[in-house]
């Protein structure tokens, strides 16, 4: 009779979940009863060991019997599989990527320079820019040469060519502004170079850059914490 | 188990009526100890506490005839493990006290180590026996802790019909293990 009532007990006990009272009365039964007991020790048995059963999916019988009679179906299927996970994992890097190295273009005004051949194209790169023409800022600048090329007007252009999907010159852009010591854009400079980086795919080079720029003293360290805290997360 | 009788046979110290009470209780006595003691018990050390205390009350008359034998022994059991852990008056000399009380009394150690062997392999037998799915479902809900609701989730099942295949796969197994002698 009390059977009944106890054995819808013994896995909570074998799991702790049974009140000290349950315990003691449960306990107490199975010292007097054969068929509990039994139970007790089997059910323990199973809980402490792994008898290395071969893991069960779905649908395993039908798949068997196909892919035993083609073995060159089931090659073909594995070569389809394993390509398909694989752009598969690329893609969502890609997007992960993309959505770590996101950013709004900053508020760039016209400023003077020194050679007025740099400053018509500047003057031009900058309204292009202000436009959201961010190609034709970068043909602008192009024009501009070399010895007169200043760190406001890499500035611009890494920023542009960024966002023509150009990282690689954005990020020697960057690179050279870093190089000269410019302390106007040095932080800016470090700032984008890391998420040229990343739209690269470098991710350990866009880490250390923001590692670098959150141990500075600069207006873009929380920025550069809170990319360092996504590349954590996602990678 | 009519207790009277079997009382009657312990008091006129029938060693087939002891050895019988050993192999009932034996192996409760150091499941309960295991259950309640964690980390390395000394399991042997308990259980031959415990039934050196049940001899040595029978040797005294303690034990009415309106006694129920399996309550009786677990009392002890609990104020054993009440010294165990409050008091630790363990006696080293416990062996050699239940070696005078029940002569021929067999090392506890390695019968629960053989017992434990044969059940463990039994079990093994048994399980690969089963159909798959039962034997996933006890896999999962016994070693690796899961729940009826995580399984069922996890084979596309229904939470009812998971308990009820848990139920059947246990119940066949201990009837294997019945027929083959093995509890």
């Amino acid at each position: 009779m009390q059977c009944r009532r106890f054995r819808h007990q013994i896995d909570a006990y074998l799991r702790n979940d049974l009140s000290e009272t349950q315990r003691q009365e449960f306990e107490n039964h199975y010292f007097s009863c054969q068929h509990c007991f039994d139970q007790l020790r089997i059910r323990r048995a199973l809980m402490e060991t792994n008898f290395n059963l071969k893991p069960m999916t779905i649908g395993e019988k039908v798949s068997k019997f196909r892919f035993r009679r083609h073995p060159a179906l089931l090659a073909a299927s594995l070569v389809i599989v394993i390509g398909a996970s694989i752009m598969g994992l690329q893609w969502q890097r890609g997007k992960t990527l993309e959505r770590i190295s996101r950013f709004s273009p900053p508020v760039i005004l016209v400023t003077e320079t020194r050679n007025q051949q740099a400053e018509t194209a500047y003057t031009e790169a900058v309204k292009a820019y202000q436009n959201g023409d961010y190609k034709d800022g970068v043909a602008h600048l192009s024009n501009i040469p070399e010895p007169f090329v200043s760190p406001k007007v890499r500035f611009l252009r890494g920023i542009s060519r960024l966002l023509t999907k150009d990282p690689q010159g954005a990020a020697k852009d960057f690179e050279a502004i870093i190089a000269a010591m410019d302390p106007s854009y040095f932080d800016e400079a470090l700032f984008y170079k890391g998420i040229a980086l990343l739209r690269q795919g470098n991710v350990s080079g866009a880490k250390a850059v923001f590692m670098r720029l959150s141990g500075m003293f600069s207006p873009l360290k929380g920025e550069a914490r809170k990319r360092l805290d996504m590349i954590e997360k996602a990678f | 188990m009519p207790d009277k009788l079997f009382l009657s046979r312990l008091e006129s110290g029938e060693a087939g009526a002891q050895k019988e009470l050993i192999r009932m209780f034996q192996s409760r006595l150091g499941f309960y100890f295991s259950m309640r003691i964690k980390g390395d018990a000394p399991l042997e050390d308990l259980v031959q506490e415990v039934l050196a205390r049940f001899f040595e009350s029978v040797r005294q008359k303690k034990l009415h005839s309106d006694h129920v034998v399996a309550p009786y022994m677990f009392g002890i059991a609990k104020r054993v493990l009440y010294n165990f852990y409050y008091q630790s008056t363990k006696s080293n000399k416990i062996n050699q006290k239940l070696q005078q009380l029940v002569p021929g009394y067999e090392n506890f150690a390695e019968n629960h180590r053989l017992e434990t062997d044969n059940l463990m392999e039994g079990i093994g037998a048994i399980l690969r026996q089963l159909p798959t799915l039962d034997q996933q479902i006890l896999q999962r809900f016994y070693f690796q802790q899961e729940s009826i609701g995580d399984i069922a989730c996890a084979l596309k099942l229904q939470r009812h019909y998971v308990s009820v295949r848990k139920n059947r796969a246990l119940k066949r197994i201990r009837r294997e293990m019945k027929r083959q002698q093995l509890l």
